[in-house]
């Protein structure tokens, strides 16, 4: 056993000063089974069953010291994966319970997959230990779960719906439904038909939209490939998303982001921190940390693969990257844009010490009229905007470097 | 001049009059005249025409009466106590049959099954793995004059005259990737992606399910059952009864009035247990105890179906998970006796 001190293996990763108000990101590597677009990492259930414990051992110290290092709460949490419903729910309740001995977190939100949710957790939800559920819902229909290798078939979608309310009535768990759009088989009216159905049973109060996106090496991509599913081009992806905005602006949803949808004010403000590039921590593997120090940014990453992470010593096999002032400006941009807050013209002005406007001017005279708004304050994109934002990312990113 | 050709016009004019006139009758009486014809010519009544005529009714009917129980639905008698207490011997059903897709003849592929999966919970029907076919002629005439008769008649008898069971109702309960194992003859599941089995009891209250499972065996027999399977396993390893423990005997001692074990399947797994402790050299041993010991994995398309009699149900535990592809339909409502007429699926 190796004698360790905590404190400057922490550094050694995450850097001298860490700033606050600090977020804290969580990845659970675990899935039952990969699901057929899915590009993330993850772990098949009969490969990571023996490491589950090591991985939280692991998780645990580093999270330990992370928590005693730092003089109040974290800012937000979020549990990603893979599928945190993996963990039991011992392991949930002590690593929720450390991460917030601090203080409680203002939100603290955890993704889950239908057929994992039940009401064994509710007691992390009346403990306030979780506050928000991000549930993989992607679709209410079988032919299309299917396709997308789901493991969870309609019937446990509206179930774990119906506890989802539960949940939100017994103790005000806020709910974010996950839904995927432009996939093999999908027609818009059955997109539409998903929206209305879950807005019905649960009325969530926001709304994360994926378009299926073929990454490669994924088992969709082969199929795709093979001509054995159609897959929609440009302009009816681009018709697709009109349709489901305008459906769900009609229901009172503000279009935050590109890809996620709020009614009032429930955004989810730990993605916020990811789009304002403010300071987090990850753990767990192929979590990645950003730190700013002053005005650079670092990108702390960890080992990408299961096994060596759980059998390392903790705090080993972080590497850091230092982004170059171009790279962190691009990051800005690419972040910010993804918004309907945009970017704030004194915020950009105070952080690279440029004047948005004149350093932009060309490429904002580049862009059609109808993509964006530019004020003395900020400058945003429109929804129509946001149908094409990959070319004003790329516009921006050109006129950098 | 002028006098003619007006003449010639107004005789041309009766002709034309009278043309319509014909016609007009002729319309209006066509369906009279052609009564009238028919009635002239009409064959006389015979009996051999009469039967004709029946026989082609009855043909017409019983066909329909196939097309819709193959298609559309099918009322079924429930033939077995497997699933007393939601449905109990006697009880009639109505089964859809479009709800997993449609079955192209009885016992073949399904069509439009791809927004149709098999959803936890649901009482299932589907052809019995184990069901010892008398030839696909006697299959299909057993199929169509069960159908055929609202299920009143079937000629498909076991051997000792019991009624054979073509088809088996039973619940959903195993799903993809799940591992489902008894202890006592009580169900145990673990979840996909999860490492620990947890009761069925806490599993479907955890998920909000329906309490359709029950129990009859009391726990107390189970010393005697374990002891029971152990004891025919030495007897079959050839070790004399006197060279097993005494509390073995003892135990069996309690059940010893019994004809058969009250669990077949403990008494199996106990039996298993014994003959690979005796000869772990042995694989078919190994490979039979370990089946009881370790639960029954289900694969991706397939469903593991369990009666809700638990105690008194042939099913997936002996026959595994079958092909959600041989699922062809499932119990949406019970129709008779009448006071406890309702709906069966799914809520």
């Amino acid at each position: 056993m190796q004698t360790r001190v905590p404190s400057a293996e922490l550094e050694h990763c995450f850097g001298a000063n860490v700033s606050h108000p600090l977020a804290l990101y969580i990845h659970i590597p675990f899935c039952t089974t990969c699901c057929s677009y899915c590009a993330f990492y993850s772990e098949e259930e009969a490969s990571w069953l023996p490491y589950r414990q090591r991985y939280m051992e692991r998780l645990e110290t580093e999270l330990q010291e992370t928590v005693s290092s730092l003089d109040g709460p974290f800012s937000t949490i979020f549990i990603g994966g893979g599928n945190p419903g993996c963990l039991t729910y011992a392991q949930l309740e002590s690593m929720l319970t450390l991460a917030q001995s601090k203080g409680t977190a203002a939100e603290c939100t955890i993704e889950m997959n239908p057929e994992t949710f039940g009401r064994s957790l509710f007691p992390l939800f009346a403990d306030r230990l979780v506050t928000r559920v991000s549930m993989g819902i992607q679709s209410m229909d079988d032919g299309v779960l299917t396709t997308l290798g789901r493991n969870a078939r309609r019937s446990d979608n509206l179930r774990a719906i119906a506890l989802a309310k539960e949940a939100k009535e017994a103790y005000g768990t806020e709910l974010s439904f996950d839904l995927m759009l432009c996939l093999p088989g999908q027609t818009l009216a059955m997109a539409i038909a998903d929206i209305d159905e879950v807005m019905v049973l649960a009325s969530p109060s926001h709304i994360s939209l994926y378009c299926l996106t073929v990454e490669e090496g994924t088992d969709l991509s082969q199929k795709v490939s093979s001509g054995l599913l159609p897959v929609l081009d440009e302009d009816g992806q681009e018709a697709f998303l009109w349709g489901v905005w305008d459906h769900l602006k009609g229901l009172g949803f503000r279009h935050y982001e590109v890809s996620n949808f709020s009614r009032g004010d429930h955004l989810c403000n730990h993605n916020l921190t990811y789009w304002n590039l403010d300071p987090y921590i990850g753990l767990g593997c192929t979590a990645v940390s950003a730190l700013r120090d002053g005005t650079s940014l670092r990108h702390v990453s960890q080992i990408q693969r299961l096994f060596a992470y759980s059998q390392g010593v903790p705090f080993s096999g972080y590497s850091a990257e230092i982004l170059t002032p171009t790279e962190h400006l691009e990051e800005f941009l690419m972040m910010a844009l993804r918004t309907d807050r945009g970017i704030d013209k004194a915020l950009f002005a105070s952080r690279f010490s440029l004047s948005f406007d004149k350093f932009f001017s060309q490429v904002i005279e580049s862009l059609d009229f109808s993509w964006f708004v530019s004020t003395e304050q900020i400058f945003v994109l429109t929804e129509i905007g946001f149908m094409v934002l990959d070319e004003i990312v790329l516009r921006f990113a050109l006129a950098v470097l | 001049m002028s006098t003619r050709t007006y003449c010639d016009s107004l005789l041309c004019m009766d002709e034309i009059l009278s043309f319509l006139e014909n016609k007009t009758v002729r319309i209006l009486t066509r369906r009279k005249a052609e009564k009238a014809y028919e009635l002239a010519n009409k064959k006389p009544r015979t009996v051999i025409g009469e039967i004709k005529g029946w026989a082609d009714a009855l043909v017409f009917a019983v066909f329909a009466v196939l097309l819709i129980n193959q298609y559309i639905f099918q009322l079924f008698l429930i033939p077995s106590p497997s699933m007393v207490s939601t449905m109990n011997v006697g009880d009639r059903v109505f089964v859809s049959k479009t709800i997993y897709g449609i079955e192209v003849y009885p016992g073949g592929p399904k069509v439009l099954s791809r927004n149709r999966q098999v959803q936890r919970d649901d009482i299932i029907t589907f052809y019995n793995p184990e069901y010892d076919s008398k030839g696909p002629f006697f299959d299909v005439l057993s199929q169509i004059l069960y159908m055929g008769t609202f299920s009143l008649v079937n000629i498909d008898k076991n051997e000792d005259g019991s009624v054979a069971e073509r088809l088996y109702v039973k619940r959903a309960i195993g799903f993809p990737g799940e591992v489902v194992r008894f202890r006592d003859g009580n169900v145990q599941i673990r979840k996909a992606g999860s490492a620990d089995f947890i009761p069925e009891e806490s599993f479907r209250t955890d998920l909000d399910l329906v309490k359709g499972p029950h129990r009859t065996v009391s726990p107390s027999l189970y010393a005697g059952i374990k002891a029971w399977g152990s004891l025919f396993g030495y007897k079959e390893v050839a070790v004399p009864a006197q060279g097993a423990p005494s509390y073995l005997a003892s135990a069996y001692a309690s059940v010893l009035d019994d004809n058969y074990p009250d669990d077949m399947y403990q008494f199996e797994a106990s039996r298993a247990r014994t003959k690979s402790l005796f000869d772990p050299s042995n694989f078919s041993y190994r490979s039979d105890s370990a089946r009881y010991q370790r639960g029954t994995f289900i694969p991706s398309g397939r469903i593991l179906p369990l009666g809700d009699n638990r105690d008194n149900s042939r099913d997936g535990r002996y026959f595994g998970p079958v092909l959600q592809k041989k699922i062809n339909g499932s119990v949406r409502f019970r129709f008779w006796p009448f006071r406890s007429i309702g709906y069966l699926g799914n809520k």
